[in-house]
């Protein structure tokens, strides 16, 4: 018998940063959290985000420096087909199971 | 904030490389576009990220640390507290053959406060034989494994267990049933006092304070300082017997019979730590070098010992590498 796949699932966080991502294109850790308007932190972006690069939901490259210019790049996020599916298909689940307004 | 800046370079000795990539390098690379803000709110920031990530990468870390290596860690975690507790076993035999041929003709009553005693009389010998066990159990989990770096950290990391293991037996087991054994075989219906075995740490300390305070109190306080310092040395065993053990394990009679050089291992431990520290003792008694340099003398020999052989255990590491 076949393992049984686990389905995709996502944290009100991973959510926001794909609904972010998703909007506004490639964005770094600061963005989203500049972005989020304090639902996002700082120290715990980075957490979320590495996280959900392992799930397959975003990819991340670092950021092409100017010429001449020393130092860390920052990194870039950006979402994946995938990520965009399944934030896709947990708005209609969340849509689906939302109770009806009372008539 | 550069490649080369000093806390990235401190990082990068402790994190994996995926933690830099992930966490590390783009906290420390967003900081730098951050003029106008202080400094410290980001490695602040960077702390938080890199404490999250550690508590969020134990489940992951623990269940790679229990299948890696065939399972080696997990093994060599099962024939230590094996060895430790045949060899605990077999060091309370000789009290209890006395007491079971002294109490065979007593009433059951008696017999029983006598397996009791004998019961109690474990965790003191625990102590000696749970840092032992790893000499056999590194050597036998060990045996035709490739002996990686990830291999040899993980294992100093469970002597560091068995250090914590043995700190928690010295701290809580020890002197309760210490007391408990002298509450049955002196005044069992009564209340007695604990002698300076049976105290915690706390309460050996201001002991031995009170006493330095005295007239003449200085001398009288050596015997418990020597106490004191060797239930110290004795929790910190595991660690120099752990890279004792994965010297002995890289040794050619270690890959051929782990059994034979384990147990010989143990023997001797436990059969020069006694001689060592009766010794130790005698110089407490004849001479005026402080306790402390006394108490640590076995296990600053035990040390020594370690350090050769992780010198030879590197050596033979390098060499199947190379």
């Amino acid at each position: 018998m076949p393992a049984p796949r686990v389905a995709p699932r996502l944290s009100a966080k991973e959510s926001l940063i794909l609904d972010l991502l998703a909007h506004r294109g490639e964005l770094y850790g600061l963005q989203l959290v500049s972005a989020s308007r304090g639902r996002l932190k700082r120290g715990t972006v980075y957490v979320t985000l590495g996280r959900m690069e392992e799930k397959g939901y975003v990819t991340s490259r670092a950021e092409d420096a100017p010429d001449g210019a020393g130092g860390l790049p920052r990194r870039l996020y950006e979402v994946t087909p995938f990520g965009l599916r399944v934030r896709k298909a947990w708005s209609a689940l969340l849509q689906h199971l939302s109770p009806e307004p009372a008539r | 904030m550069t490649i080369d800046h000093p806390v990235r370079r401190l990082l990068a000795r402790f994190c994996s490389p995926d933690t830099m990539a992930r966490i590390v390098d783009p906290t420390l690379g967003d900081m730098r576009f951050e003029r106008g803000r202080p400094t410290w709110r980001g490695y602040l920031a960077l702390a938080r990220a890199l404490s999250l990530h550690a508590i969020t990468s134990i489940p992951g870390a623990v269940s790679r640390v229990y299948s890696d290596d065939r399972r080696a860690i997990p093994r060599a975690a099962t024939y230590a507290l094996l060895a430790a507790l045949v060899a605990a076993l077999a060091l309370v035999a000789l009290p209890v053959v006395t007491m079971m041929r002294r109490v065979s003709t007593q009433p059951v009553s008696i017999q029983a406060v006598s397996f009791e005693a004998w019961l109690l009389l474990i965790p003191q010998a625990l102590v000696l034989t749970l840092p032992a066990g790893l000499l056999l159990a590194f050597p036998l989990a060990f045996k035709g494994r490739q002996r990686t770096r990830m291999l040899t950290r993980r294992a100093i990391l469970l002597a560091l267990v068995y250090v914590i293991a043995t700190g928690a037996l010295m701290v809580w087991g020890v002197p309760r049933a210490n007391q408990a054994f002298r509450v049955l075989l002196i005044n069992p219906r009564g209340q007695l006092a604990p002698g300076p075995t049976e105290m915690g740490f706390v309460a050996l300390r201001e002991q031995i304070d009170v006493l330095k305070l005295t007239p003449g109190g200085r001398v009288a306080a050596r015997p418990l300082e020597f106490l004191y310092y060797t239930k110290i040395a004795l929790i910190v065993a595991p660690l120099p017997l752990g890279v004792l053990a994965l010297g002995l394990a890289s040794t050619p009679l270690g890959r051929r019979r782990p059994w034979l050089i384990g147990t010989s291992a143990v023997i001797a431990y436990i059969g020069v730590l006694f001689p060592l520290y009766l010794a130790a003792g005698v110089l407490l008694r004849v001479s005026s070098v402080p306790p402390p340099l006394l108490a640590w003398l076995p296990t600053s020999c035990l040390v020594l010992l370690a350090t050769t052989a992780a010198r030879f255990s590197a050596t033979v590491d390098r060499a199947a590498a190379g």
